[in-house]
């Protein structure tokens, strides 16, 4: 079979599994976005620029869809490409498509997906022989740092290792130069979302920050409330006594659908929120800031720990049992007739999605979709990725997850969907190039 | 230097298929097709509603049958064009008449018309007794239409006559009775709406159908609307008439004509897309005649 064909069928098996596109609570509130030019809430409003124009052509989430699958499709061949024979490459890449833990999120309208998409194709543009091409590439890592904040630290590595910008220069101009470049591709997408938001969100100061105070607080040692009372002063505390106290107690579940999964994150969410009342001014935001600033830094210890038990939770390691990773909803699934009117798009599965849906919702909670096996893996062929494009993809895989290990607000599997493509494209180029050597 | 770049026929093909899709995505619903969906859900009572139940297997609304019904009309017209011409030029010449406004504001229409006049100008290029057949037992239209293509095939007429049993009788098992021909009086010289009436939103979204355009189908559609003459099935019937008499020598063009005139004589025209086979024809030997 032609290399081709095998791309063909690759991408024409993901469209057919997620035609014409899934989409979450989030994605419906970009696509509304995409349609008034009224962006925010915590969403990349380049994201809804992208979709704008995907939805001028063809309305809906299809167009995302097409854009996303071939943008990862072309990447992953081109990246294995440099490792394997071109049909090599186009069968690893059928196979990487198809792979459940890729196929459930590339199925997906979400930023993170879209962002998975851009990396992969841009990382693989940054090695063209043609400057144009790799200038391309970085214009498209620029684009998937804006769809999510943790693509700074998965470009970092790609960038600073692959980028050339004339290959005659030596390493004291090469590297340099590629650090510019990442600083550019990194700033200028901050600052274009910043300039397109109409509806300013604050996440970090109305639930990381707040999330960090109480988990640190959990862990810091026994303290007066008068000493926590100072480090928190001017924060919009819900609590009126044993602070710390309420920081370490657990509030029987169910827990609020918007704390996501797990068990760990969603009972601290809780805790959060029995300790802290969402801030509603700037004042109290201001406050809450300096008080990350007090406090946090001067428990580091506790901070970690609490981080640790996030992270661990993150990627579901020692769980016995995990969450479906799988997400097959056309609309928000929470409101799929309101969200389907809202939109103007519905869609139904056909008789082949459904067999697909059986079978992934059979497999979505296997150890395929635990994150930590895939970081162990990255971890473990780091030192034996002695090509530059390995070690640079491996390198961005565990940063992902060094960001996440800091920045990751709930348990959920898409966030480390980088870590999984990168590791599986390092697994195996390592293994071709070994088979190719004997 | 003059930069050329070669593109392939089959690229050229695909382009035109692309371009005709973007605009008919996900498929334009005439109220009666969204029965038909219904029923392809249901049990199916009739040829054109089974084969939607059997798309349905792959993908689900009207995008299938939108993709099928441009892959049969791109993949017939071709088949018609490069008997006669080059390649590459049949090519170009395809993509133009799927694009071309009567064709285009037809084809994309999901509906038992549509998808018989794409199968008839497959059954014609790919001289397919197969999808004649299926032709005549997703619009009755069709039976009428298919006598010539099977002439054109260079067949015995004893073989339509097994077609347009076969059509009826498969029909007829599904419904158990006889089919129904919707010939409802018509004149022909009433322009046909580019945009056929459709079910309220609220029903469309319970049927998983999408009811936003897109931008660039707006866009499209006011084009279109430009020259309302253009979808005047009475114009075009004036047209083939003339190229009958014109071409009379020609026993290909004068059997594709009579198809497309045959079908459309035996419905009065109705809807927008029971003129498909009567544009799609016409134009087809227009441009056969080129050669």
């Amino acid at each position: 079979m032609k290399p081709r064909t095998l791309l063909v069928i690759a991408w024409l098996g993901v469209i057919l599994y997620a035609y014409p596109g899934y989409m979450s609570a989030d994605s419906v509130l970009q696509l509304v976005q995409a349609r008034t030019g009224v962006f925010g809430l915590g969403h990349p409003p380049l994201m809804g620029v992208v979709w704008a124009l995907c939805d001028a052509i063809v309305t809906g989430p299809f167009g995302m869809l097409v854009l996303q699958v071939s943008c990862f499709v072309a990447g992953a061949y081109l990246l294995l490409r440099h490792s394997m024979s071109e049909r090599a490459a186009a069968a690893v890449t059928l196979a990487l498509c198809w792979f459940p833990p890729v196929l459930a999120d590339l199925a997906v309208i979400w930023k993170d997906t879209q962002m998975t998409a851009y990396l992969v194709l841009g990382i693989a543009l940054l090695t063209s022989p043609r400057r144009g091409v790799r200038l391309g590439g970085l214009a498209l890592l620029s684009l998937a740092t804006a769809m999510r904040y943790n693509a700074l630290a998965i470009t970092f590595a790609p960038v600073v290792l692959l980028f050339v910008w004339n290959p005659v220069h030596r390493w004291f101009v090469r590297y340099p130069l590629a650090v510019v470049a990442w600083i550019v591709i990194t700033v200028t997408p901050a600052v274009v979302n910043d300039a397109l938001v109409s509806e300013r969100a604050y996440l970090w100061h109305d639930s990381i920050a707040l999330f960090d105070l109480t988990g640190t607080l959990r862990y810091a040692p026994d303290l007066p409330d008068t000493a926590v009372r100072d480090a928190l002063a001017g924060t919009p505390l819900h609590a009126t006594s044993d602070l710390q106290a309420a920081a370490r107690t657990t509030p029987p579940g169910p827990y609020a659908a918007s704390y996501g999964t797990g068990t760990y994150v969603p009972a601290l969410w809780a805790t959060t929120f029995q300790l802290f009342d969402p801030p509603t001014t700037m004042q109290q935001r201001d406050a809450i800031a300096a008080a990350w600033r007090r406090f946090v830094p001067a428990h580091l210890s506790a901070y970690l720990t609490y981080r640790w038990h996030v992270f661990r939770e993150v990627i579901h390691l020692g769980d016995h049992h995990i969450p479906s990773a799988v997400y097959a909803s056309f609309t928000d699934s929470l409101d799929r007739a309101g969200s389907a009117a809202r939109i103007g798009h519905n869609a139904v599965s056909s008789h082949l999605q459904r067999w697909l849906h059986r079978a992934m919702a059979w497999i979505a909670s296997s150890w395929l979709f635990r994150p930590w096996l895939y970081l162990a893996l990255s971890l473990i062929l780091l030192p034996l990725g002695r090509d530059r494009i390995v070690f640079a993809l491996a390198l961005s895989g565990i940063a992902n997850e060094a960001a996440l290990f800091v920045l990751a607000p709930t348990v959920d599997y898409r966030y480390s969907i980088w870590l999984v493509v990168a590791t599986l494209i390092v697994t195996a180029s390592l293994v071709a190039g070994r088979s190719a050597r004997r | 230097m003059k930069l050329r770049v070669e593109v392939s026929p089959r690229a050229i093909l695909a382009a035109g298929w692309l371009a005709a899709f973007i605009y008919g995505y996900p498929g334009r619903l005439p109220l009666a097709s969204v029965d038909l969906l219904q029923h392809a859900r249901a049990p199916h009572p009739t040829v054109f509603s089974f084969v939607w139940h059997l798309l349905e297997y792959v993908l689900a609304g009207p995008t299938g049958m939108l993709a099928a019904q441009l892959g049969l009309a791109v993949a017939g017209a071709y088949a018609l064009l490069e008997a006669v011409l080059l390649e590459r030029r049949a090519a170009w010449l395809t993509a133009a008449l799927i694009v071309s406004p009567p064709v285009l504001a037809t084809i994309t229409i999901v509906s038992p018309a549509s998808l018989a006049g794409a199968l008839l100008m497959f059954g014609a290029g790919r001289e397919s007794r197969v999808a004649l057949g299926l032709a005549a037992a997703v619009h009755p239209a069709a039976i009428v239409a298919a006598l010539p293509l099977v002439l054109l095939q260079r067949r015995s007429w004893l073989t339509w006559l097994v077609i347009a049993a076969l059509a009826i009788g498969a029909n007829a098992a599904l419904t158990r009775h006889a089919p129904h021909f919707d010939v409802h009086a018509r004149v022909l010289g009433v322009p046909s709406t580019i945009d056929p009436p459709t079910a309220p939103d609220a029903t469309l979204l319970k049927l998983g159908v999408p009811t936003e355009r897109s931008h660039l189908q707006d866009a499209v559609t006011a084009v279109l609307d430009l020259v309302p003459a253009l979808y005047t099935p009475a114009l075009w019937l004036a047209i083939a008439l003339a190229l009958l008499a014109l071409r009379r020598r020609d026993r290909t063009a004068v059997l594709m004509l009579a198809a497309g005139i045959g079908f459309a004589a035996a419905l009065c025209i109705t809807t927008p897309d029971h003129a498909l086979p009567l544009y799609a024809f016409a134009l087809l030997v227009l441009l056969r005649g080129r050669a």
